[in-house]
């Protein structure tokens, strides 16, 4: 006891003596934004009409309006291809409403996705470029009312959703370039695994990773490349247990932590000799994130249609 | 607390709502820091919180509980932010460093960046709680509040927190590593 009061001091003092910071600059943009944020008045509305309160009503009806519009999406698009490469098209997709259509680079007439706004931002609507600094080249086509995780990076290009708050819903695919697995997720010493260039080291890691289940790797076809996904469990353990804080990988130097009861589903690639992983929340249901940020409850159909279009958007990519 | 700002401030009273923002921002900034342990992602957070707050504050139903509402939208914008970059963008890196390891004299060997490290490796749930009772000075009752969690759950959030604090000391003493924020 006398060592935990010991360390909470320790840690009181030390929070108290951080930098003082100044939010002069983040209270003038709040303030300028006020005349375009409109304050919400529905919620108390809402209450006072029972009827309206049945949120299986108001789902229901949410999930049925977004289901027609997924089945004429759907009869609208054209059959996926997964044979090789094709040349993509560069004609854009309608964008969203209240977003601007980019302008097209001039080599395949697409827009740079890193050029684009990110989150809190939607993307337009649009089939876009994934280049330099990523390592990778490759297209993908993104629907309405995604945003891209900001900012464009070397490591990792994140798409995701967003709430029906509009806040960052921790859902989506991400394009990630893994330099080294831990050797244990949970040991302090931090060793690394050399894994290599190729796919199979990698896969070959992260399956071998002790305490951290993982299932496959399961032949998959991205762009017309053949695949192996691996889903890696990251388990619930006490901070005593996992002390190292369930080291995963790096990145361009940079350690992903793993958060425990959250599953990585991973197809891990060689494109043009360059190994590539992408990343998916392809399930339906409310992400773990979403349930610990905004306490909202699991619910299995959180995700239906963005799963369609996620997968929609993965049978898009391209690699050029 | 003036409640009669808050009241005005739900009406869509612009000065109403700067005024409780202007006295809120510099704690929110501080506070959303010490939990994300990076400035960029907390004044995404704090713009995210006050915007929410403006939004939403119609919706608050007693001006009274004003303070643990918007403590609340913070810690749910540094979630939101954490997130971000625990789903897809670490924000650690690894540098190997010679330093020597620290022996048990608590006080006297831990420094700021060991402590720094430490907090990193902790949830996002454990930071949270830490920053509002030994930052905040609120009582478990008032996190719990805070967080819409039980102080019991607040009690082992803490309890756990200082054991992987306690953890990851010990284990940067055994075996050096420098994390750096990127």
């Amino acid at each position: 006891m006398t060592r935990r009061r010991e360390l909470e001091g320790v840690v009181r003092s030390w929070l108290h003596e951080d930098g003082h910071e100044d939010a002069d600059r983040v209270l003038f943009s709040v303030l300028n934004s006020l005349d375009t944020t409109p304050q919400r008045h529905a919620g108390w509305l809402a209450r006072r009409l029972p009827i309206m309160n049945n949120k299986t009503v108001r789902y229901g009806i949410a999930a049925a309006a977004v289901l027609v519009i997924a089945l004429l999406g759907m009869n609208m698009l054209p059959e996926v291809n997964l044979g090789p490469p094709l040349t993509p098209s560069p004609t854009a997709v309608p964008s969203a409403a209240g977003t601007q259509t980019p302008a097209p680079t001039a080599d395949l007439g697409l827009p740079l996705l890193a050029e684009q706004p990110t989150y809190p931002e939607l993307l337009a609507a649009n089939t876009y470029l994934i280049d330099a600094p990523f390592p990778v080249r490759a297209s993908v086509t993104v629907p309405e009312g995604w945003s891209m995780e900001g900012p464009y990076r070397r490591e990792a290009v994140g798409l995701g959703v967003l709430t029906e708050s509009g806040m960052w819903a921790g859902w989506g695919l991400a394009f990630k370039d893994i330099d080294d697995v831990f050797v244990d997720p949970c040991a302090t010493d931090q060793r690394l695994r050399d894994i290599g260039s190729s796919a199979d080291e990698l896969v070959a890691a992260l399956i071998d990773l002790p305490g951290h289940p993982a299932e496959g790797p399961v032949p998959v076809t991205v762009g017309g490349l053949v695949g192996q996904r691996v889903d890696l469990s990251i388990p619930e353990m006490s901070a005593a247990d996992c002390p190292g804080g369930h080291l995963l990988w790096t990145m361009d130097g940079l350690t992903m932590h793993g958060r425990p009861g959250d599953v990585h589903n991973l197809i891990i690639l060689e494109v043009q000799g360059r190994r590539l992983a992408i990343e998916l929340d392809d399930y339906a249901h409310s992400s773990i994130f979403e349930m610990e940020s905004y306490a909202t409850p699991f619910d299995p159909e959180a995700h239906a249609q963005d799963l369609v279009e996620l997968h929609q958007m993965l049978e898009s990519v391209q690699f050029h | 607390m003036d409640t009669d700002l808050v009241t005005r401030a739900q009406r869509g009273d612009k000065e109403a709502f700067a005024t409780l923002a202007s006295a809120r921002a510099d704690r929110f900034l501080a506070m959303s820091h010490r939990i994300l342990r990076d400035l960029a992602l907390a004044e995404d957070a704090t713009q995210q919180a006050l915007l929410s707050i403006w939004r939403d504050l119609p919706q608050l139903r007693d001006p009274a509980r004003f303070d643990a509402w918007s403590y609340r939208l913070l810690v749910r914008a540094c979630y939101a932010e954490a997130g971000k970059t625990r789903r897809w963008a670490p924000n650690l890196r690894l540098l190997p460093v010679d330093e020597p390891a620290v022996d048990d004299a608590l006080g006297a060997v831990i420094d700021r960046d060991q402590l720094d490290r430490a907090f990193r490796r902790l949830s996002i749930d454990h930071r949270t709680v830490v920053v509002l009772h030994h930052y905040l000075d609120l009582p478990f009752d008032r996190i719990a509040d805070v967080l819409g969690v039980s102080a019991g759950t607040v009690a082992s959030r803490m309890h756990y927190a200082m054991r992987g604090l306690r953890a990851s000391l010990d284990a940067d003493a055994r075996q050096p590593a420098k994390e750096v924020a990127r």
